[in-house]
């Protein structure tokens, strides 16, 4: 389990504290959607998970290590895989395999091992056979499935994804979602920080974030009936959930956190 | 008064390492006032055809032309780019906002800049001397809007305007280009039309270098099969409206925006019930 | 505005030379510039042209790109010649003369030495880089680097940022052009004026382009540090370059006969 307590830090010369007080914790399995708007300390957040930020306050453990045991910073980072927003500022390699290979070879893992890690990962996000491509010659979406690789490659328990679907197209979006969830089945922990409500329609639990405080922990049903909430922290129920609230305003009986259109149209006509 | 664009074929020289999309016998207009989206997946031609409405690339076969004449890079058309942002070199607002108008020899770059800054919304007075690059995402973007305003240019080119931005951002920049749409003819292209089909006076759809549909929005919501031709997912309210009708709901129009999908559906299914 | 797309000039076909190991090759360059600088005489310079010959065919590599090298010498080339072989109104007898300037014979001959030996120079060393990739050259060199890194010398680390720098390359390109047809779209010039004004016109194109590149350079520390990059010992490779029995018997042999060169020609 990943477990924030009481955490706050600030960055160094800020006056203000980019994460005041957050306490939260993720568990194998799970997927947590982290929402808030620009600068609401969201990525600061998502860099605790692994140690690269250490808090000023308060303790991050991962599985019992705490971050700030230097001793351990490796374990953790191997545990916990980050994806970045933009695939090209995260890929290391000149080729595919070169690239998924980069975390396992900072671990010293031997040769033959390497090989069947970098093969797994490459083909749990659907990339196996472009292993000698060269990374800017991927297709946006593709880059960004191998970053995840990347990640997988440590073999890690939980993944921290912070906004990693922003910059992609709709086709890219679709896939990158879809290999998270197939991650949640596989056992990971998922944390998914982003400003798209859409994505925590299905989550198990959303966490919202305003000026570095948990402003709302629960379910996404909770989160979407709280318009009010939503409008002062910045954010916006998606369309088809604007359209069930205004629907039960006029007394028809429909789930307000609904995931896509079809859910919707079932629960009006069942 | 139009950008017009007459049986457009475009194709890139073999040999370049870019993607080569073919452009065929595209002709559409632009007319000066109205907001005109441009939709298709990545790959279908968009790009180029922007980049061919600007004068930034000269038509292979066809015409690009704005009101009248043939379109060039000397102020006829603006156009924004993907991530605006990531071109801010100067170290004020108002010097960034200025290099257009000031390449361009505009008489009176202050009146420009101010006018711009102005017409997507953001006080001229404040955001002047800020450095463009502290400025949030949708400042940012809509700073870089600006750059591109203050050349006066009578039709405004945007690829993906919206993309990356956090909802107040996204919700801003559509503002300002709903403000700007009475004065300017604006094309958009974009990938995602779930947020431009509200304030889209036409559509069309651009699939493997050809238009596949040139329509109001209205009508566009009409035909899943361009869409789906297109590569395109329907947007999620005019999705829900489509597979209401499969299941027998009765819905005249489909609508675009949120009061109106929710007014169409609490109204279908008052009808069948 | 144009940076290559792809970094060196790698010919990708598979060959004998393409399957030595980068070290192997790199010490092969070595002693072969070294047997160049001791040859004193034309059959040395002879003897080591069949040589590159020799390689070039094996190599598979178009003759086209092998000798390109030699144009971005040219300059270099003429000047040396030239310099060797004219004399300002000379007592002694010349080979030709057009007023005071004279052609010495002996000069001559000195000038055209020295030309070969660039030109054969810049053949040999592309070479390497037609038949090895970036990426081979980086790993060799952090491998003949290491037994610095017991002075305190970051191999390592130096080989990485290398490997780094040209996988950002053409990221980097293709961010350029992309500003430069933003900049362009308002109205900038890149072709007018003089050369000043041409210089300045990029200062908009620059400043952008290297805040992105520390933008990004800020994510990609933090996308390493996260995959538990720490340049210290203990890497390991997916592919591990390894000199096999045929790269000692190549850089033994083919050393010995260019020291041989050095020496008798």
């Amino acid at each position: 389990m990943i477990e924030l307590q009481q955490v706050r830090y600030s960055y160094p010369g800020a006056d203000s504290q980019a994460i005041a007080g957050v306490s939260l914790c993720l568990s194998p399995g799970e997927v947590v959607v982290l929402v808030g708007a620009n600068g609401s300390g969201k990525s600061t957040l998502a860099r605790m998970c692994n140690g690269l930020l250490i808090p000023d306050e308060g303790s991050v453990t991962v599985d019992g290590m705490d971050t700030s045991d230097g001793e351990a910073a490796f374990d953790i980072r191997a545990r916990v895989g980050l994806v970045l927003q933009n695939p090209d500022n995260q890929i290391v390699g000149t080729v595919v395999e070169e690239d998924v290979a980069f975390g396992p070879e900072n671990l010293g893992v031997p040769c033959a091992e390497l090989r069947v890690r970098v093969d797994d990962a490459l083909a749990a996000v659907g990339l196996s056979g472009l292993e000698r491509r060269e990374p800017h010659l991927l297709s946006e979406g593709q880059k960004q499935r191998l970053a995840i690789a990347g990640a997988l490659a440590m073999q890690p328990r939980y993944m921290v994804f912070d906004e990693s679907t922003a910059m992609l197209d709709p086709q890219g979006r679709r896939d990158v979602l879809s290999v998270m969830r197939e991650l949640r089945v596989a056992g990971h922990g998922i944390l998914h920080v982003t400003h798209h409500l859409d994505d925590a329609a299905d989550a198990d639990r959303v966490i919202a974030l305003a000026s570095g405080a948990v402003a709302f922990d629960g379910t996404p049903e909770d989160l979407f009936s709280d318009v009010d909430l939503l409008a002062s922290i910045g954010l916006e129920l998606p369309p088809l959930a604007s359209v069930a609230t205004a629907l039960r305003r006029s007394g028809l009986d429909v789930p307000v956190a609904v995931a896509d259109a079809q859910s919707l149209v079932e629960a009006l006509w069942p | 008064m139009a950008l017009t664009v007459q049986s457009l074929g475009f194709t890139y020289e073999a040999g370049t390492s870019i993607a080569a999309p073919v452009l065929e016998e595209i002709s559409l207009q632009v007319q000066a006032g109205e907001i005109v989206v441009c939709v298709g997946a990545t790959g279908s031609g968009k790009s180029t055809l922007l980049r061919l409405c600007a004068g930034l690339l000269k038509p292979v076969v066809g015409s690009v032309l704005v009101d009248g004449s043939p379109a060039n890079t000397k102020g006829s058309v603006g156009i924004v780019f993907q991530n605006p942002e990531a071109q801010f070199f100067a170290e004020t607002v108002e010097a960034d906002v200025a290099f257009g108008p000031r390449n361009l020899g505009i008489a009176d770059v202050e009146s420009a800049v101010d006018g711009a800054l102005d017409s997507v919304g953001l006080d001229p007075d404040v955001y002047k001397p800020r450095s463009p690059f502290t400025l949030s995402g949708g400042e940012a973007r809509r700073v870089a809007i600006a750059g591109v305003l203050a050349m006066r240019t009578p039709y405004l080119l945007l690829d993906e305007p919206t993309a990356g931005l956090d909802p107040l951002g996204r919700r801003a920049v559509l503002r300002s280009l709903v403000g700007l749409s009475d004065r300017v003819g604006i094309l958009v292209v974009t990938h995602d039309a779930d947020e431009f089909m509200p304030i889209a006076d036409r559509v069309f759809a651009l699939h493997e270098g050809k238009v596949l549909f040139d329509g109001k929005p209205g009508a566009m919501a009409e035909r899943p099969d361009v869409w789906e031709k297109a590569g395109l997912s329907l947007p999620s309210l005019v999705l829900a409206q489509h597979l209401a009708r499969q299941r027998g709901a009765l819905i005249p129009e489909v609508a675009l925006d949120v009061e109106g999908a929710a007014r169409v559906l609490s109204a279908a299914r008052g009808v069948r019930s | 505005m144009r940076i290559p797309r792809t970094f060196g000039q790698y010919v990708a076909v598979d060959s004998p030379v393409h399957r030595l190991d980068a070290k192997t090759k790199m010490g092969l360059v070595a002693a072969y510039t070294v047997g160049l600088f001791t040859v004193e005489r034309f059959v040395g310079l002879g003897i080591a042209a069949a040589l590159i010959l020799l390689v070039m065919l094996v190599a598979r590599v178009p003759s086209r790109l092998a000798l390109r090298g030699i144009r971005a010498v040219a300059m270099i080339l003429t000047f040396t010649l030239l310099a060797h072989a004219l004399r300002w109104n000379p007592a002694t007898e010349s080979l030709f003369r057009l007023g005071p300037i004279a052609v010495d014979a002996g000069g001559l001959r000195t000038g055209l030495f020295f030309a070969a030996r660039i030109m054969l120079l810049v053949v040999g060393t592309s070479l390497l880089t037609l038949t090895t990739t970036p990426v081979q050259l980086t790993d060799g060199l952090e491998r003949l680097m290491r037994p610095l890194s017991r002075f305190g010398f970051p191999a390592g680390d130096v080989a990485m940022m290398l490997t780094v720098a040209l996988r950002f390359i053409p990221t980097t390109a293709e961010e350029a052009d992309k500003i430069i047809v933003a900049q362009m779209a308002r109205g900038a010039r890149f072709d007018e004026g003089g050369l000043l004004r041409r210089a300045r016109a990029y200062v908009p194109v620059l400043i952008p382009l290297f805040v992105n590149l520390f933008r990004r350079a800020d994510e990609l520390a933090v996308a390493m540090e996260s995959r538990c990059y720490h340049g210290g010992p203990g890497r390991t490779r997916l592919t591990p370059a390894r000199m096999l029995m045929r790269d000692w018997a190549v850089l033994c042999c083919g050393t010995a006969a260019l020291v041989a060169l050095g020496i008798f020609a």
